[in-house]
């Protein structure tokens, strides 16, 4: 997950992430993005993720209880 | 004996050019997953007639000396090869990293040439290799936001079909088939947003494909009918990129 953490920081190009932040409210989410997290949730934690999937997830920290209610 | 070995066999593509060919071959069904592997070869016709190769080419290091020692363990010959295998990574090019390279280069274009390395020796496959068909893909030559990766590996197939058709010819043809957008598990992601569907149904003259109109064509390249064929890249794309309306 630390890695997982340092990729997002770079996906969404900013220095610290809070879990309170809200993910659409970044100045580089957009659809691309999305993909991009897509994928590198793929990469590193092998599952695939539906965009639909985001529908629920609002904060940084929803993006990590759903990884973790996937690998655990 | 003689095998057709498929790569991917588990893709939904791959698993109709599996049963497809099963009616004239005996098989071998690489894939990541055993008993998705042995599903499908329940699927095939003369199920007892395949065999199953369990590979995952994310990591492909070792993959040679299992592959040899596979081939030589059940002393079987490989005559033809469909190389289905293959991963989609749509992202943004800021956001690629080595990693994420290397996993679709291993699993979409390193993986085929180690296969075709290893049945070209002689002392591994007595050179019974007759035929190979890659599948490839439309955005070996066009573009689209996302797939800079996914096109590279398709474009890098193409260019290896030329050049293995040339180099390998007479005793073996070498072709490929470049697709368009067909409903499989693996764009069930990109065809489940709406908008995407309305446009894509604008762009394709004869609708997104289907595994099924597919593998008849594999079949035929396969088959002695497609004697006189080698080093060619085929379209199959539904009228996708000969279509120049702009709904």
């Amino acid at each position: 997950m630390k890695e997982f953490k340092e990729k997002l920081l770079d996906i969404l190009e900013v220095d610290e992430l809070n879990d309170t932040d809200i993910l659409a409210d970044f100045d580089e989410w957009d659809s691309l993005t999305i993909l991009t997290l897509i994928a590198t949730v793929d990469s590193d934690f092998g599952f695939q993720m539906d965009t639909s999937d985001l529908d629920d997830i609002v904060t940084i920290n929803d993006l990590y209880s759903f990884i973790n209610s996937k690998i655990s | 004996m003689a095998y057709t070995l498929i790569t991917g066999s588990t893709s939904d593509i791959g698993k109709d050019i599996a049963v497809k060919l099963s009616s004239n071959a005996n098989l071998v069904l690489l894939g990541r997953d055993l008993s998705e592997l042995e599903f499908i070869k329940s699927k095939c016709k003369f199920p007892e007639n395949h065999l199953v190769f369990v590979f995952d080419f994310n990591d492909i290091i070792d993959f040679r000396e299992v592959f040899t020692e596979f081939l030589l363990k059940n002393a079987i010959n490989i005559e033809g090869l469909v190389h289905c295998a293959g991963m989609m990574k749509v992202m943004h090019m800021k956001n690629v990293d080595l990693q994420n390279t290397y996993q679709i280069f291993n699993v979409n274009v390193f993986s085929i040439t180690e296969i075709i390395a290893v049945l070209l020796k002689k002392r591994v496959n007595n050179s019974k290799l007759k035929n190979i068909v890659f599948i490839s893909s439309i955005l070996a030559n066009f573009g689209s936001t996302g797939h800079h990766l996914y096109s590279s590996t398709k474009a890098a197939l193409n260019g290896l079909m030329h050049s293995l058709a040339i180099e390998l010819a007479p005793a073996i043809r070498v072709n490929s088939i470049s697709l368009g957008a067909v409903a499989t598990k693996m764009s069930k992601e990109l065809l489940s947003d709406k908008e995407v569907l309305v446009k894509l149904n604008n762009d394709y003259p004869l609708g997104i494909g289907t595994p099924k109109q597919i593998s008849p064509f594999v079949n035929f390249l396969m088959s002695d009918d497609a004697s006189w064929i080698t080093g060619q890249e085929f379209t199959l794309d539904g009228g996708r990129t000969i279509n120049v309306n702009n709904k």
